[in-house]
């Protein structure tokens, strides 16, 4: 009877087969009533779940701050309300973005990066934990110092990337994506309750207790320095994935030389009590040197930039770590960990692989829409109209303010060989779009500088 | 990092029946009970401390502000 439980069918089903039948509707009878004998408004199951209540939305200590200062929040993971941009008034999206972009990249930028998933990893077997959940070795890692891991699941498909901090001979403390902080520890707890038991590893999600502050850009460390950061941050003292207790603005925080924008960048984590007198702080400090908040969709922007690969975007449930062009986070000598056996099978496998590629198209004013298919370009030779498949499909595409012009990463079959090559985009239109050439996202490389 | 929040009057009892799961009446949850249980769309600490009755709910600090409104919500029906 469906989802009515015969309200409206019933009396129609009960005539026709009283006519089937010969016999009277009276005869036939009703189907066994059940609940709800009455409509149910959709506000008495609802109850309170509606404007805000409707979802448990969580905030870090600024979300005030973007509130009152033109932040457009939108859900970026885990029930956080993160700012896209943050537009002065009459600016729109696009100027606003491209301002922060620009910020970045020439003068410096600021933002909270606090909904970062943050798991302590304590015990006198955390190296070999690490070990095993990487695709790479922890054994060396001194303390004050920090390094970038990748997460495979045992189909050797990409779970989470992050990077791992050192803080004392036994204590190390794992950042995961924001998103997934949650199936990350999962993930991991039950690999410690059910498949390796025998390990002293103790793990503890401390996601809430600590505020990020990230400052960003060429002049990042003018502005550390006038917030009072009481260490030695001299590029020779504080080098690229150090991490170092010390006070900033009068604060308790821990600093670290770490980067999602390929800028020089200071990570500030601060308790979380403290993070918006931090916040208000570098935003004094940085006054000079017209510090810029950046939302995420600047982030991604700048990311997209430098060719940084993000696991959720790049990495499809098929994707391995080389074909995002990670494999340099799997070193040679390397013993098991989870994954090493389906990825080490993928390589003895041979392609075709859908390797991460960049994408620069003819028309610079031309945004590739993500998710736009890709296909190989025709042969300028041949007159023959041929059916050409599917080989790809963008992951990401901007407008770059520093490259002024269009940039976009893509997943293509074997990318790597098409580089120098051109492909063609198929946009929403149906109309072919030439792509001028594939680039290779290098580590560390700034496209822009290329 | 925790946010506590304190929450007393005599109606305190029917304010958190609202969101909670577990029985909170005086005799299954007398003064010195405590108990981790799901609060409305999150989880929290619930601590009965005193007859009055007053509670202490302990939540994640990112959750500090639903749970705030939550409150707001749930003693203005009473």
């Amino acid at each position: 009877m469906g989802m009515d439980q015969g309200k409206t069918g019933n009396v129609n089903i009960i005539g026709l087969m009283s006519v089937i039948t010969g016999t009277s509707p009276g005869d036939i009878g009703t189907t066994t009533y059940r609940p709800a004998y009455r409509p149910v408004s959709f506000g008495a199951k609802a109850g309170a779940d509606n404007n805000e209540l409707i979802i448990p939305w969580r905030r870090t200590p600024t979300t005030d701050w973007f509130i009152e200062n033109g932040g457009h929040l939108d859900e970026t993971g885990a029930l956080f309300r993160r700012p896209l941009y943050i537009a002065k008034p009459g600016e729109t999206s696009n100027e606003a973005i491209n301002r922060e972009a620009l910020a970045v990249r020439n003068g410096v930028g600021m933002y909270d990066g606090t909904p970062l998933g943050k798991i302590s990893v304590k015990g006198a077997d955390a190296v070999t934990f690490l070990d095993r959940v990487y695709t790479n070795s922890w054994g060396k890692l001194p303390v004050g110092r920090c390094k970038f891991g990748y997460m495979l699941n045992d189909d050797g498909r990409l779970l989470d990337d992050g990077v791992t901090f050192r803080l004392a001979e036994d204590h190390y403390l794992m950042s995961t994506g924001s998103g997934v902080a949650a199936v990350i520890l999962q993930h991991l707890k039950k690999l410690l309750n059910c498949d390796w038991p025998d390990l002293d590893v103790y793990l503890t999600p401390v996601s809430d207790q600590w505020a990020i502050i990230c400052v960003c850009g060429p002049r990042a460390r003018e502005v550390m320095r006038a917030a009072s950061t009481d260490i030695d941050i001299s590029p020779g003292a504080f080098k690229f994935l150090d991490t170092r207790y010390c006070r900033v603005a009068d604060i308790d925080a821990r600093v670290s030389r770490v980067t999602y924008t390929g800028e020089l960048s200071f990570e500030i984590v601060v308790a979380t009590r403290h993070g918006r007198d931090l916040w208000d702080a570098l935003l004094v400090a940085g006054k000079d040197y017209d510090i810029t908040p950046v939302g995420s969709d600047t982030s991604m922007l700048l990311r997209t930039e430098k060719a940084f690969v993000a696991a959720g975007l790049e990495g499809d449930g098929y994707a391995n770590i080389y074909d995002v062009g990670m494999g340099w986070v799997v070193p040679k000598d390397k013993g098991d960990f989870i994954g090493k056996r389906s990825t080490t099978r993928d390589l003895k496998m041979g392609g075709p692989r859908p390797e991460v590629v960049g994408l620069l198209p003819e028309d610079t004013n031309f945004v590739p829409p993500k998710g736009a298919p890709i296909i190989e370009s025709r042969n300028p030779n041949s007159s023959r109209q041929t059916e050409r498949a599917m080989i790809g499909m963008v992951t990401i595409g901007f407008h770059s303010p520093n490259l002024e012009r269009s940039i976009a990463l893509a997943q293509i079959a074997n990318g790597r060989s098409h580089i120098g090559n051109n492909v063609t985009l198929l946009s929403m239109s149906r109309i072919c779009i030439r792509v001028s050439s594939c680039q290779a996202p290098k580590r560390g490389k700034c496209w822009h500088r290329v | 990092m925790y946010s506590r929040i304190q929450l007393s009057g005599t109606e305190a009892r029917e304010v958190l029946a609202q969101g909670v799961s577990i029985d909170i009446r005086p005799r299954a949850f007398p003064p010195g009970s405590s108990a981790r249980t799901g609060l409305a769309k999150t989880t929290a600490l619930l601590v009965c401390v005193d007859e009055s009755p007053t509670f202490i709910v302990t939540v994640f600090s990112s959750y500090r502000r639903y749970v705030l409104d939550w409150l707001g919500m749930a003693s203005g029906k009473l």
